[in-house]
């Protein structure tokens, strides 16, 4: 905060752009769009009476979450229940299913979007609401998430999440955060307008029309010449989008979900998402382009955050490799002749300012878990140390089809190759260098 | 914001929401809670971020300039704030006012100069109280300008000289050539030929150096390519491949680009080494002319013979003299421990006011610890000591406001009058002590 305030100020006096200052420009611009749209938020009210299916696909699961998972369904009293055992046999969960009277069903085809079709032909309910195996629903989340198909424009709705005892270590900590800042920022603010870019797939109701009419583009279509089995939650969403219809969020309706304990997992996890998304991104830009702005806006800036943060460090490290004092610091009236004290002043101001920046920006998190502020520093290693290079090989990587990530076995489409995989290459070549070249030159 | 406290349970007259957690006032879902959060934090936030720009801004105007040989007043964050400079801080000094003392200059290079302000202080403590007028430091063309080396000079009421080397850095410890060897990596620089100067390699570094200087505005003595008579410098001609006639190029060169960024607050110093160890090195086939050059400087050294500073300077400001008549600052001097160093010192401060062309002189009080090759310091013995004490108290010193009516806070931006025309006559004022200068001070009240 404090290298973003003087480089603005810098930049104002002399024009010289720091990709810091962008940086931080952009990450407080997008918070005032959230913001602003998200104070408008309201979930919904007024109960909705429909039929609904529940359809589970699952390859592998501890067979005690798996029966948690299917017992708090079940007390919601949904119309119907498919449980889809996709790749191998699995004895196992076949009989937590009938233990618990719950319908299921087997398909050789590995694959979750299999697995969704499968459940789709052998159920009729109005609304199909899938869930993740790990899902672990709240008293009334079924109750809650239909509520927003009363309006007849809703194609879709989202559940909020949180991630399961949250305390247990940093790593699900970080996780809970970040999704606590998705439900109370980005999620809520891309609600009021109605376009949920990605409903996130731990629990999503849509309506059973909506995905049949898109099913076989759902199990076919291409882009940058593969089939992409990840990010079926946000395909789904798309296809939703494309038809018309309006993607919600109902805060009402809570979930909670497990996260990675250790980071080889979590690096798996987030490197298919990030594939996923930006492959998602790039495939949906002209139409978010030509019908949502918004969503343009945040989910392009999703992808140019972590080019221009590595546009600055360059710029860092290349000042540092010159020896050069980071001039923006010049002005400050800091005790001359003394650079311990300096440097400690500096050090610790700019901590008191990123963390008082921090609690303004997170407020909706941080103002009811201010424990949580003791770990920013490990929340901000991981995102720059884990995160952001996932990220970045993730967009490189989009148009790779093999599948590479927490599923190993579910991969279903054929293996192919493209010369389009380029292209992200030369996307993500372009961005770099701008933002190299930036830093450097700037 | 909506929460799972809408649909709050009541149980034994407590209230618990879905996920089975107890509701108090604050997380109730009124949002009470999160307000003050946002608040308070916002409050904190626009604070620090007001406090810390206040101060910058108020920091980049420069110290509260009193004049030299006083320490400016530096502020606090709180006095920053609340009003800068105040009444009793002048306006920065313009280049005219450095160029036209009222007295001569007394500088010193130490080690961490122009940054510490306790190295001046000490140079005061060891002289018999009388503060530096001036500080001498030393930049290569790797780094930028350094802003705050010149305000940092500035605020212990000394002009900042800059010795401008045009290389990426050499070894330390040059050698003088009287020592006998003189480090390779000083003189074999092939990315630092003159001839790169002049054919512009370097220009755009110039140019974004000069801008600077000039957006600071404060004046700077501009020591450029120093002792180029020499032969222990790469930007020495009879070294580094370089040719006769080129150091004069390269520095029109350099000037000219000051000039086109209109860095007009740069005194242009140029400064060879006296004669003693290159004697067959004319010096005016590398002078770049009274247009280009504001100032002569000189580097010259007792030798542990010399006795007298004429014997050390005078050869060399014969020479100079046949060339030219701009006015004489010793930019570097010292005498090493000997039997004469008391009496070399004693003799050197009536001789420098017998010229009226010296403008004064810059002791380098450093020894071999601080990465030169003797202990020049004045205060190697009390004798010495006492002897630049006395010296120093018969030199009246510029006050860096001359030309000013001394009763206005603010200098007319065009420069007023001189006191006098013509070169500046600094040994007038030769009867003027120390202390004279600080009831000089007090007076200097808008």
């Amino acid at each position: 905060m404090l290298a973003f305030l003087l480089e603005l100020r810098e930049g104002l006096l002399t024009g010289v752009v720091y990709p810091f200052a962008v940086f931080m420009a952009l990450v407080w611009l997008l918070w005032i769009v959230k913001v602003v749209l998200a104070r408008r938020y309201r979930p919904w009210t007024e109960p909705y009476e429909t039929t609904t299916s529940v359809i589970i696909p699952v390859v592998d699961e501890p067979a005690d979450l798996f029966r948690d998972v299917l017992d708090r369904i079940v007390a919601q009293r949904p119309t119907e229940i498919a449980v889809v055992i996709n790749g191998p046999r699995n004895p196992v969960l076949e009989e937590v299913c009938d233990e618990r009277g719950v319908w299921w069903t087997w398909t050789p085809v590995p694959g979750k979007r299999n697995a969704l079709k499968v459940g789709l032909e052998a159920t009729s309910g109005e609304i199909a609401v899938l869930v993740d195996s790990d899902t672990v629903w709240t008293p009334s989340t079924l109750s809650e998430l239909v509520k927003p198909f009363r309006d007849p424009r809703v194609g879709g709705v989202t559940t909020r999440q949180r991630i399961l005892r949250p305390a247990r270590v940093v790593l699900t900590r970080w996780a809970d955060w970040l999704e606590s800042v998705r439900c109370k920022y980005s999620m809520p603010a891309m609600s009021v307008v109605g376009t949920v870019g990605c409903l996130p797939g731990r629990t999503i109701a849509f309506r059973r029309q909506i995905l049949l009419d898109c099913l076989h583009d759902f199990l076919t279509e291409k882009f940058l010449g593969v089939f992409l089995e990840v990010s079926d939650d946000r395909t789904l969403t798309n296809y939703t989008l494309k038809a018309g219809y309006r993607t919600v969020y109902q805060s009402t309706s809570l979930v909670y979900t497990d996260a990675p304990v250790r980071i080889g997992k979590l690096v798996k996890q987030q490197y298919r998402w990030a594939r996923g998304s930006q492959y998602n991104t790039l495939r949906m830009l002209p139409w978010m382009l030509r019908n949502t702005r918004l969503l343009a806006l945040l989910y392009v800036s999703d992808v140019l955050v972590p080019f221009v943060l590595l546009g600055t460090f360059a710029a860092w490290i290349g000042a540092a490799w010159r020896h050069l004092r980071p001039g923006v610091y010049q002005d400050m009236p800091l005790p001359s002749g003394d650079p311990a004290r300096s440097l400690t002043l500096l050090v610790c101001l700019s901590a008191v300012m990123s963390l008082v920046s921090i609690a303004v920006r997170f407020g909706r998190h941080f103002a009811y878990r201010p424990q949580d502020i003791l770990f920013l520093p490990a929340f901000m290693l991981i995102n720059t140390v884990v995160l952001l290079p996932v990220r970045l090989i993730g967009f490189f990587r989009c148009a790779h089809n093999a599948s590479w990530g927490t599923r190993a076995d579910s991969f279903a489409g054929e293996r192919a190759r493209s010369p389009q995989v380029l292209i992200p290459y030369l996307i993500g070549g372009a961005m770099l260098a701008g933002s190299v070249a930036m830093s450097l030159y700037g | 914001m909506a929460s799972g406290g809408r649909r709050a349970a009541r149980r034994n007259g407590e209230r618990w929401d879905a996920t089975g957690r107890r509701l108090h006032w604050w997380n109730r879902g009124s949002g009470i809670r999160l307000r003050i959060w946002m608040l308070v934090h916002s409050l904190v936030l626009v604070a620090l971020c007001g406090g810390v720009y206040g101060a910058v801004v108020s920091n980049s105007r420069g110290p509260a300039y009193r004049g030299l040989g006083v320490p400016a007043q530096s502020p606090g964050l709180i006095g920053r704030l609340v009003g800068s400079s105040g009444p009793s801080g002048l306006a920065r000094p313009t280049k005219q006012q450095i160029m036209e003392p009222d007295g001569l200059y007394f500088g010193t290079t130490t080690r961490q100069a122009p940054f510490s302000a306790s190295e001046v202080d000490r140079v005061a403590a060891l002289d018999g109280g009388v503060r530096p007028t001036m500080t001498q430091y030393f930049g290569t063309w790797s780094k930028p300008f350094d802003r705050k080396a010149v305000a940092d000079a500035y605020a212990h009421g000394t002009f900042p000289v800059l010795t401008w080397e045009p290389w990426d850095d050499g070894d330390q410890n040059v050698a003088n050539a009287a020592h006998g060897t003189i480090p390779a990596g000083n003189i074999d620089k092939p990315d630092y030929r003159l001839s790169d100067i002049i054919d512009g390699r370097y220009d755009a570094y110039i140019t974004a150096y000069a801008k600077a200087v000039a957006a600071d505005g404060w004046p700077i003595g501009m020591r450029f390519a120093h002792e180029m008579n020499g032969v222990w410098y790469s930007w020495a001609e009879k070294v580094n491949g370089n040719k006769p006639g080129q150091y004069v190029l390269a520095w029109r060169h350099v000037h000219d680009l000051f000039v086109k960024a209109g860095a007009t607050n740069v005194i242009w110093i140029w400064s060879p080494n006296i004669i003693r160890p290159v004697p067959h090195t004319a010096l005016k086939p590398l002078y770049p002319g009274d247009d280009y050059v504001d100032w002569i400087g000189l580097t010259g050294y007792k030798s542990l013979t010399e006795s007298t500073p004429q014997q050390t300077f005078g050869p060399t400001l014969d020479e100079i003299s046949s060339f030219t008549d701009k006015p004489v600052l010793i930019t570097e001097t010292g005498a090493e421990p000997a039997a004469n160093k008391a009496s070399w010192i004693a003799a050197f401060f009536p001789w420098m006011r017998s010229d009226p062309n010296i403008i004064g002189f810059i002791w380098t009080q450093e020894d071999q610890q601080d990465g030169v090759n003797g202990d020049w310091r004045f205060s190697t013995d009390d004798a010495s000591r006492q002897a630049f004490s006395r010296g120093l108290g018969t030199l009246r010193l510029a006050d860096g406001l001359s030309g000013t009516a001394k009763t206005t806070a603010r200098p007319s931006p065009g420069g007023s009058p001189p006191s006098s025309s013509g070169p500046p006559s600094p040994g007038t004022g030769g009867t003027a002590v120390a202390g004279g200068r600080a009831s000089a001070g007090a007076g200097r009240v808008s």
